[in-house]
């Protein structure tokens, strides 16, 4: 049928076609050009940009600093078929190029069963400080060279476990290394034994737990009338390991595994029980976990508990880079960050200390209480902007009124607590609103119910609303404070330390101690700031420990959200 | 009341006591403001009375001659759109008379038009000439719309607001188009580029002849950095949303979402190591290959402006994206069947309706990450340097508002003494725009979210 | 053969369906599925040209899903799939490699809530043209205002063509729709419950503008209003959990159905 439109010129059907498609593609592209940049800058970030020199060759001297550190390392020990040790010494040769003609000089390493000392062999002029070194089967010693031409090490005979296809030892000069032992080490074990007892009684019971049925909980019903001393001995437990194990973080944990062993223990017993009162076998598995389980989150917090405590109980994992090491002036290779993250601890835990209750607080009477005044809704305005001002302005703020002596200063000098008063202020806008957000997603009907039992205003928020609002403030302060671990800016205004040798004092502030800290972000922008490229590779590696920290970090509130969702919803 | 269940009661009055704790916990949202603003603003008085001691305070030379030039179009060009803006606002009848070509031209006339406008911005050498040819395209655009009302008859109030602002305009391209010179602190302060504030001085201690206090040096590089970013992080982000919300498969999406989260989470300063060590070197390439060709005039440093609006652009990049995302998801599901219903495809719905409804929303991200770039810290103070200068050759070192304070309180910073007060004025300077863009990118923001 | 559905045998549902006069459309023996619940059973049906054909049921019978397969629109739903066809002439509608904008330019769609989009009401008028010809500006002008007077709102909206779609009524707003749609002369227009979010004036100024459209187009109307169908329709098809039980003439269907189940939902029994 001829219709008056078709008088009309038709557009291009074909042109339009590749427009389309040239379209598509650009938007496309686009998309892909971002998720591109965003790829190659994790992959270029993840790849250990800390290794550097060639293998089998110590570079000049001047590449770095005076002194070089080579680590040589074997993997397994020197063992034949029968399991025996290889005794037969290795022998590595030297050689540079000397003020008075070519050096060559031999290095024999014997390999012992004991585990050897860590011994520095210096190489300079005179030659080698010593010419034989008895390592044991996992060891690494150094060899250190003075020289300013490059040390060619060369293996002339000698089993090498590690070694490349030529031959020649793997050399690296990857310092920053570390050991993870698992439960046993050099045949000596490298756990605590009622730590351990502590922490597999816990693991045994989270499983039969998460997964009951009548076998496996057939060996409670002998707790049925013992929760006391059950709750006794456990008790005594935790505090004699604490106590045993001198207060290191394993021992606390260890406790803490006998005191939730002890919890989950009695509730279990308890929940068998009072399925039995109804009459039910102990066959009916579905209500029997949801009787003796995810109650107050016992499942969940003893899985975290777990996992946390696996990293120090039952494995021995040796990173001197993060835990041992201060900042060394003249071994770049030889830092570590381990000032720099106490000092995160410590600042963050004063931030979170001071800004979460005044957050919620705020949050709450926002939410609950405030009528739709003029002063709420300001309050509700300077919320909102506070959260988008630059985080330097609050160093600023930091600085005139914690950090200064004069005029409002409170006078604490550049020390923690200021820094950690400085980072709680940061993120208490972000904490309002997240709180807000979570109080907002209670639904009414619960409120109103609640009310119309008969609670008062107050009764409603603790008893109903905050409980149902709580994940996702837990969740809110977790992201803040993972938000605020990474700013360096505000903490360069208060005053933070380039150079600090020492743990730092956390109350330096108040007891006139040294008021010197650092933390991570700004130990890494310190080092970015050096000249010498070695501490570049260090700053590379202090970035990945910060984004190591702020990913586990993010996933400890992602599994908050995921568990407490679950919990809602059931 | 007899309490036959023994069952204690509340106490009365324990009520309005918590109510009270919790409204206190909520004023110390007021006391931070009030400390952050307390404290810039005592500071950077401060600051301005001791530079007036010693200079006075604002003084400038009249040269009435000057009006014929870039800026005094500018200004010619406000009085334009305010002649035109209080004719549409107060004499509407006026309008009748003018042909209807003049508000509705053919489309392309008013595309070109658009075009011109945006593409001038790197041409003019005058900003305010730019902003003039911008505010009357805009007052042109708003009398269009009230010339169709005025013959439905409803007329509503007449909007003083845009009148007042288009006057300010005026008075101070007028201002600036007939004066030079000037000097004082808030002259020297605001007009002036040179910054050095830690001039060659017998005493460090109070104000010298060798300290210069212009600010517009790190302005500029602030500006650069943070439109640098932007032109980056815009079209990525924004092809990014649109993907993401219309093409991509929900597995895609799963995979790029959490991607995009992490990004945000990477901190500023692992970005800023990322700029100086690698970002750095692969601008000083392109930088070279621009001074052998002659387009710039000085060889290329490994710390430049371009370095951190990449960074930075890379850094806004999600919050872009995640925000513009949302915004074309509020967007309405019938919309895009009904373009979708008309035999359009996929790529010309969203272009030509789905852009256009969302554009509020993308604009409010856009204001917003504006805010967040020019706030920005440790990226640029590794990225782009420490030394101000006023150039616009963007390969060079430069150091913006934010690197200067980090750098300044590296030093030695005594109470009191000048070289302490001036980061307080450069940080209220750097805390009032942030707050007008903040201001003017949620009020654009929840604009949007009640139209939808 | 008859099959039992909702408690009533029915005769079988492919059994020949006349219409006077030509067919424009022709759908036959369609079944759709989203993910593994199926929502249509063996549907056919005829469409008249010139005549108002309604689709009427309970909710959940399948009249939209139906009515948007149609012109395709349910390939915007990942789990939908369906087999059989539906012939326009001798374009298959429901092949794979089927043109979808050549299928949408000829059959339009009004929806159930207006859906203008946020430019102005020329702008509105003029999208389809512009998308698929390239008038010049006198032509635009005088399709948009043919068009306009066509759905009876040029009136209405002819001084102020430059104010946003949005600011109208809800029954200016759908007439805007079907002029929207009307601009681009498709030879079907079908409508999604139409009236649905309307006030009753508005919706008895639509049904006039629908007896207008069937002299040039023809119509496809989705409703829940049995009266509405009755006013408006030439042909009525009702549908009951995914089939369709009976089609005929409008007059015959609500005077004397030949279906048990057709005659207990006209008299209100159930739906």
């Amino acid at each position: 049928m001829k219709k008056d439109i078709d008088t009309l010129k038709k557009r291009s059907r074909r042109r339009r076609g590749v427009v389309e498609q040239a379209g598509s593609a650009s938007l496309a592209l686009s998309g892909l050009v971002g998720m591109f940049f965003l790829v190659v800058l994790v992959w270029q970030i993840a790849i250990p940009t800390f290794i550097d020199g060639e293998n089998g060759e110590i570079s000049a001297a001047s590449e770095y600093i005076p002194i070089s550190d080579y680590v040589l390392e074997w993997d397994h020990p020197n063992v034949n078929e029968q399991g025996e040790l290889k005794t037969e010494p290795i022998v590595l040769i030297l050689a540079w190029e000397g003020q008075n003609g070519p050096q060559t000089h031999e290095l024999e390493i014997v390999v012992t069963a004991n585990r050897g000392d860590k011994e520095d062999i210096q190489i300079s002029e005179e030659g080698l400080s010593t010419i034989s070194v008895e390592v044991g089967k996992k060891t690494k010693f150094y060899l250190k060279s003075v020289l300013e031409v490059p040390v060619s090490v060369e293996q002339r005979s000698g089993p090498v476990p590690a070694a490349d296809a030529s031959g020649n030892p793997q050399v690296s000069s990857f310092v920053v290394s570390g050991d993870v032992a698992v439960l046993f080490s050099n045949g000596k074990a490298v756990f605590e034994p009622l730590e351990m007892a502590g922490w597999t009684s816990l693991l045994v019971l989270t499983f039969i737990v998460s997964r009951p049925n009548e076998r496996r909980l057939a060996p409670f019903v002998r707790c049925y009338e013992r929760e006391r001393q059950i709750r006794s001995v456990t008790l005594l437990l935790a505090i004699f390991t604490a106590v045993i194990g001198q207060g290191t973080l394993s021992a606390f944990l260890g406790g803490m595994c006998w005191l939730l062993f002890g919890v989950a223990l009695v509730r279990t017993t308890e929940g068998m029980k009072r399925l039995q009162n109804q009459g039910r076998t102990l066959t009916e598995v579905k209500r029997l976990k949801h009787s003796i389980s995810d109650r107050e989150g016992l499942l969940m917090w003893s899985r975290m508990l777990l996992v946390s405590a696996c990293f120090f109980i039952p494995l021995d994992i040796d990173i001197p880079f993060l835990t041992e090491r201060y900042q060394d002036i003249f071994q770049p290779y030889a830092s570590g960050i381990r000032s720099a993250f106490l000092g995160t601890v410590w600042v963050m835990s004063i931030a979170m200390l001071f800004s979460m209750p005044l957050s919620i607080g705020a949050a709450i009477y926002l939410e609950e209480y405030a009528s739709p005044t003029r002063t709420t809704k300001l309050i509700q305005a300077l919320v909102t902007n506070l959260a988008g001002v630059p985080s330097i302005v609050f160093g600023m703020f930091g600085l005139a009124i914690f950090v200064k002596q004069g005029g409002v200063g409170l006078g604490l000098g550049p020390s923690i607590l200021a820094a950690g008063l400085t980072m709680g202020v940061m993120a208490m806008p972000i904490i309002v609103l997240a709180s807000q957000e979570a109080l907002r997603s209670v639904p009414r009907s619960l409120r109103e119910s609640a009310y119309g039992v008969g609670c008062t205003q107050w009764q409603v928020v603790k008893h109903h609303v905050l409980p149902s609002a709580m994940p996702g403030i837990m969740t809110g302060s977790i992201l803040a404070m993972s938000r605020i671990m990474g700013e360096a800016a505000p903490l360069v205004v208060v005053g933070a330390a380039a150079l600090v040798l020492f743990d730092p004092e956390p109350l330096a502030a108040l007891t006139g101690g040294n008021l010197n800290f650092t933390v991570i972000p700004i130990q890494i922008y310190f080092w970015t700031s050096e000249p010498e490229h070695a501490w570049h590779s260090m700053a590379a590696a202090a970035s990945i420990a910060l984004i190591l920290l702020l990913i586990a970090m993010n996933s400890i509130a992602i599994v908050l959200r995921q568990h407490f969702r679950k919990r809602l919803n059931s | 009341m007899e309490n036959s269940l023994k069952i204690p009661l509340p106490k009365r009055g324990s009520a309005d006591r918590v109510r009270w704790l919790l409204f206190l916990t909520s004023l110390s949202v007021i006391a931070i403001t009030l400390g952050i603003i307390q404290t810039l603003l005592f500071e950077a008085i401060t600051f301005f009375s001791e530079i007036a001691s010693v200079r006075g305070w604002f003084s400038f030379e009249f040269n009435p001659m000057e009006v014929v030039s870039q800026t005094g179009l500018g200004a010619f060009m406000f009085m334009l759109a305010l002649t035109m803006e209080w004719v549409s606002e107060h004499r509407r009848q006026y309008l009748n008379a003018l042909p209807e070509p003049i508000f509705f031209p053919p489309p392309w006339v008013l595309r070109s038009i658009y075009g011109m406008l945006i593409l001038s911005v790197v041409a003019v050498s005058s900003m305010l000439l730019w902003a003039g040819a911008a505010a009357v395209v805009v007052v042109w655009r708003r009398t269009a719309k009230k010339h169709t009302l005025r013959r439905t008859g409803d007329i509503d109030q007449a909007d003083r607001s845009v009148t007042i602002a288009l006057g300010f305009c005026l008075f101070f391209s007028l201002f600036i188009a007939t004066t030079q010179h000037y000097s004082g602190a808030f002259g020297e302060f605001f007009f002036q580029t040179d910054w050095t504030p830690t001039g060659a001085c017998a005493d460090r201690r109070s104000l010298c002849e060798n300290m210069s206090f212009g600010v517009n040096s790190l302005l500029l590089t602030t500006l650069q950095v943070a439109f640098g970013a932007l032109f980056i992080a815009v079209p990525l982000g924004v092809g990014c949303a649109i993907y993401l919300s219309e093409y991509a498969s929900p597995r895609l999406v799963a995979v790029v979402k959490p991607t995009l989260e992490l990004l945000a989470g990477i901190p500023s300063v692992v970005y800023g190591f990322f700029a100086f060590i690698y970002i750095g070197p692969l601008v000083v390439e392109l930088g070279e290959f621009a001074f052998a060709k002659g387009w710039i005039d000085q060889p290329p440093n490994i710390l430049n402006p371009i370095n951190g609006a990449i960074v930075v652009g890379v850094m806004i990049l999600p919050l872009v994206a995640s925000m513009s995302e949302d915004a074309l998801r509020a967007v309405p599901n019938e919309l895009r069947e009904g373009s979708l219903a008309l035999g359009a495809t996929r790529i010309e719905t969203t272009l030509r309706v789905m852009l256009q409804a969302a554009l509020s929303g993308i604009l409010a991200s856009i204001i917003l990450a504006l805010s967040r770039a020019v706030g920005e810290t440790m990226a640029v103070t590794l990225a782009v340097g420490t030394v101000a200068v006023y150039t616009s050759n963007m390969f060079l070192p430069a150091q913006t508002m934010t690197a200067y304070i980090a750098q300044r309180v590296g030093g030695d910073l005594p109470f009191g003494e000048i070289g302490y007060l001036t980061i307080f004025a450069v940080g209220l300077y750097l805390f009032m725009i942030t707050l007008s863009l903040n201001l003017l990118g949620n009020k654009v923001l929840s604009a949007y979210r009640e139209a939808y | 053969m008859s099959e039992k559905i909702g408690g009533e045998y029915v005769s079988d549902s492919t059994r020949a369906l006349e219409v006077d006069g030509d067919i424009d459309l022709m759908v036959d023996d369609l079944d759709l599925w989203y993910a593994d619940k199926q929502a249509l059973y063996g549907v056919s049906l005829p469409i008249a040209k010139n005549a108002v054909t309604a689709l009427i049921g309970p909710s959940g019978c399948g009249k939209s899903t139906l009515l948007r397969t149609i012109n395709r629109m349910n390939d915007l739903i990942p789990i939908c799939r369906y087999e059989g066809t539906i012939t326009k002439g001798d374009v298959e509608i429901t092949a794979k490699d089927a043109d979808l904008v050549e299928i949408r330019k000829n059959i339009g769609m009004v929806f159930q809530r207006p859906n203008p989009f946020p430019k102005s009401i020329y702008e509105n008028v003029g999208y389809g043209v512009r998308l698929h010809y390239q008038p010049s500006r006198e032509e635009l002008d005088e399709i948009i205002e043919k068009s306009l007077k066509r759905a009876a709102i040029w009136d209405e909206v002819a001084d102020r063509l430059h104010d946003l779609g949005t600011s109208l009524s809800g029954g200016q707003q759908q007439r805007l729709c079907i002029a929207r749609t009307i601009a681009i002369e498709p030879d079907i227009i079908l409508m999604d419950e139409p009236c649905s979010a309307l006030d009753p004036i508005a919706t008895a100024a639509i049904e006039e503008l629908i007896l207008e459209l069937k002299k040039d187009f023809t119509v496809v109307i989705v409703t829940h209003s049995m009266s509405q169908a009755a006013r408006v329709s030439d042909y009525t098809g009702f549908m009951y959990l995914g089939r369709m039980v009976e089609f005929d003439k409008t007059d015959k269907i609500f005077s004397d159905p030949a279906e048990e189940l057709t005659k207990r939902y006209i008299t209100g029994r159930f739906g």
